[in-house]
């Protein structure tokens, strides 16, 4: 397990700028390998909520040296039991996560929880001494939201929130293009995720429905904008370096009205400073467009989910370059045209260009589980991050208001933090 | 170190590149603007490929009734009717529904095998006989159901003389405009020579020039086998139909034609690609002051070159 770990810092560090670098939460990576042997540094993880996710972050922490998932919780007995058996049946087990907070050996916790849990359960565990990462997106209240970050600063201990996309490299290569000016100033995004599902888990009797998918419930659940549009907006705050100042959205049950209370397909506008529209929709009964943030400048695009960029001004061909070069240099020659690269006559797709041209980029979700790992190592926040994930889940609230009032919705300063 | 002005943008199916040497970026930012505006122009008027341009209207109504032009689309049409009187009906706006025939609708895929009676009926609809001009009224009609014209073996012509004129109106001396390096247009000379040094190269050996053009105010242009943009294999794609057979030119070969007239250089490109030397000599005696080149590649891949004018 060890040596996967450092293949990753290896190929990580290979693809790294300066401006990766100076990212807080990104300059932790790897930070842990001098003192993953030394039995002082180990963490200790407990996990509260062995679902789907919770499972996929475990085996994504047994991939990092010296870290160690010594107790899992979960109050749905199918999940606890997958849970042990990741860890091979030797992490200390538990229906109530009161009682694994009670455990002192433990440095922090992983909350992998319905959103509805999310903010008691990491209350309760910063107040309770641990460092905790919670799953995306933060809460389901305003309210909620405010507290967690109220408790983790007055706590003293580590609170990270899942929005991977701050950990993904292509994520972090179009920020630094859109600094430098690549695509000229943002004047416009446009955000989606599309699916064609009914968003039902399996029942194994129906009066689990609430309890299994409580997606699909207001008393548990924000909808799709909580679920999936946190990532997005995360990433246009990111890049726009603002919370919006108002929003807007329609939502509605066109398609799968099968009792559920969220809305099955949302179409919203989030307005940034400068008069920059973000809009941003999601749907449950088709799948075609799929998943993507498109970010436009007047000299290029970003097409962050595919990793690519759109010049608006392609490159030239080589024999134009080599007459550039030429005349530059006070060369005259001949220049060869019409070669392996001649554009055909016949209409040409321009395929853009690739953010990072990498084979392999480490995942996103690992590396914020390491980043995690190390902040405890180092007791101390990593900068930045905490507000990064309350704007972005604040920023989804207040669209849900939008659509749930059927107005324009202004973000209010008390909302700051 | 010599300033040199560089933008380029897509249009017409490819990219058409703007190099403008020892011009203030000011004025070049604005010159390249206008360039740009004028292309853009011309492309959806002229392209059968834009739903509203004025070819498309054309393409769908000049077989019941008489089309009203204007005069620049006029002349352009009559002057590629004279092409066609000229080069024995080689170089023909009217083969569209053959270039249909042989294109799949998506991918610009050459159809395996057409059959022969589809060839036939096509050729049917194909022939610039069909285009009927009228000066007088300055109208076009088809005297045959699914006619339909494809300016795309001259527009980039047409746009290269629109651009040639625009610099000059802004008294630019010297500029280099090329669209996906197969439509030239020079202007003067490169800041450090007599004139501009184009070399055609092997399409099998990149960097290896195997004609050397000099041109001074005037246009290159090249038909025929293309490789495709970041390939490494040759790729081809034919796109050259032989008017007077209905069947796809297959020939391993380039044209190259230089002329002081973009749009001659292209409609004779365009004209030799089916003419063997015989026909291209009698062809260009028509055009004293071009120059024409054909580069055929063999089974071993080796260039050989004839020099028709």
């Amino acid at each position: 397990m060890k040596n996967k770990s450092n293949i990753t810092r290896r190929e990580f560090i290979a693809g790294f700028s300066a401006f990766a670098a100076s990212l807080p939460w990104i300059s932790l990576i790897g930070t842990g390998e001098s003192s993953a042997q030394n039995p002082s540094d180990r963490v200790r993880l407990g996990i509260i909520g062995t679902g789907s996710r919770g499972r996929v972050l475990m085996l994504h922490l047994q991939q990092i040296p010296n870290c160690e998932i010594t107790a899992i919780c979960d109050n749905y007995p199918p999940n606890l039991y997958e849970g042990k058996r990741i860890t091979s049946g030797k992490a200390w087990q538990t229906g109530d996560y009161r009682r694994l907070l009670e455990l002192d050996h433990l440095d922090g916790v992983i909350i992998a929880t319905p959103l509805h849990l999310h903010a008691q359960m990491t209350v309760d565990a910063l107040q309770s001494g641990k460092h905790v990462f919670c799953e995306k997106s933060m809460a389901l209240t305003y309210e909620d939201c405010k507290k967690m970050v109220h408790v983790h600063r007055e706590s003293g201990k580590n609170l990270q929130i899942g929005f991977q996309r701050l950990f993904d490299l292509r994520y972090i290569d179009a920020v630094e293009r859109v600094k430098r000016g690549d695509i000229g100033p943002i004047t416009m995004i446009r955000a989606y995720w599309h699916r064609n599902n009914d968003w039902r888990r399996p029942l194994p009797r129906p009066e689990l429905e609430r309890k299994i998918n409580w997606r699909l419930y207001r008393e548990y659940s924000g909808g799709l904008m909580t679920e999936l549009g946190a990532h997005q907006i995360q990433v246009a705050n990111w890049l726009l370096e603002s919370h919006p100042l108002t929003v807007t959205g329609v939502g509605s049950i066109n398609y799968w009205n099968d009792g559920r209370e969220v809305f099955d397909n949302v179409s919203t506008i989030f307005s940034y400073p400068g008069d920059v529209q973000c809009i941003y929709d999601s749907v449950t009964s088709n799948r075609f467009y799929g998943l993507e943030e498109q970010i436009m400048g007047p000299k290029g695009t970003l097409e962050l989910e595919h990793g690519k960029i759109y010049s608006e001004n392609p490159p030239p061909a080589p024999g134009i370059l080599q007459l550039i070069n030429n005349i530059e240099n006070s060369v005259f020659d001949t220049i060869p045209i019409g070669g392996a690269s001649w554009v055909p006559e016949t209409a040409l797709e321009y395929e853009g260009n690739y953010l990072i041209n990498k084979r392999h980029i480490p995942d996103s979700t690992l590396l914020e589980m390491e980043a995690f790992v190390n902040s405890i190592r180092n007791q101390s926040q990593i900068e930045g991050i905490v507000e990064q994930a309350y704007y972005a889940s604040v920023a989804v609230l207040v669209a849900n208001e939008s659509m749930q009032e059927r107005k324009i919705v202004h973000w209010s300063e008390d909302l700051n933090i | 170190m010599g300033d040199v002005y560089f933008n380029n943008f897509w249009a017409m199916g490819t990219r058409c590149d703007v190099v403008l040497p020892g011009i203030k970026n000011s004025t070049a930012d604005y010159l390249y603007s206008k360039i740009y505006d004028e292309i853009v122009r011309l492309e959806n008027k002229l392209s059968h490929f834009m739903p509203v341009s004025d070819v498309s209207y054309i393409n769908e109504n000049a077989s019941d009734q008489e089309i009203l032009i204007d005069d620049e689309l006029f002349d352009l049409i009559e002057k590629c009717l004279e092409f066609s009187e000229k080069t024995d009906g080689r170089f023909d706006i009217s083969i569209l529904p053959l270039l249909e025939l042989w294109q799949s609708d998506q991918q610009n895929e050459i159809r395996k095998n057409p059959e022969q009676r589809e060839i036939d009926y096509a050729l049917e609809k194909s022939g610039y006989r069909h285009i009927l001009l009228n000066e007088h009224k300055s109208s076009i009609a088809f005297d045959h159901p699914g006619v339909k014209i494809d300016l795309g073996g001259i527009g980039k012509g047409v746009a290269l003389e629109k651009v040639d004129e625009l610099l000059s109106q802004y008294d630019v001396q010297n500029a280099f405009i090329s669209f996906g390096e197969s439509s030239i247009m020079v202007k003067g000379n490169h800041p450090c020579g007599e004139s501009w040094r184009v070399g055609i190269q092997h399409v099998y050996q990149p960097g290896v020039s195997i004609h050397t053009f000099e041109l001074k105010d005037m246009s290159l242009s090249t038909s025929g086998m293309r490789s495709l943009q970041g390939s490494n294999e040759i790729e081809q794609r034919f796109h050259i139909i032989d008017p007077c057979t209905g069947h796809m030119v297959r020939d391993q070969k380039t044209i190259s034609v230089t002329s002081s007239s973009a749009v001659e250089a292209e409609a004779l490109s365009t004209a030799l690609m089916t003419s063997d030397i015989d026909n291209a000599r009698r062809i260009l005696q028509q055009f004293p002051e071009c120059h024409a080149i054909e580069i055929r590649y063999g089974q071993d891949k080796k260039a050989g070159i004839s020099i028709f004018q």
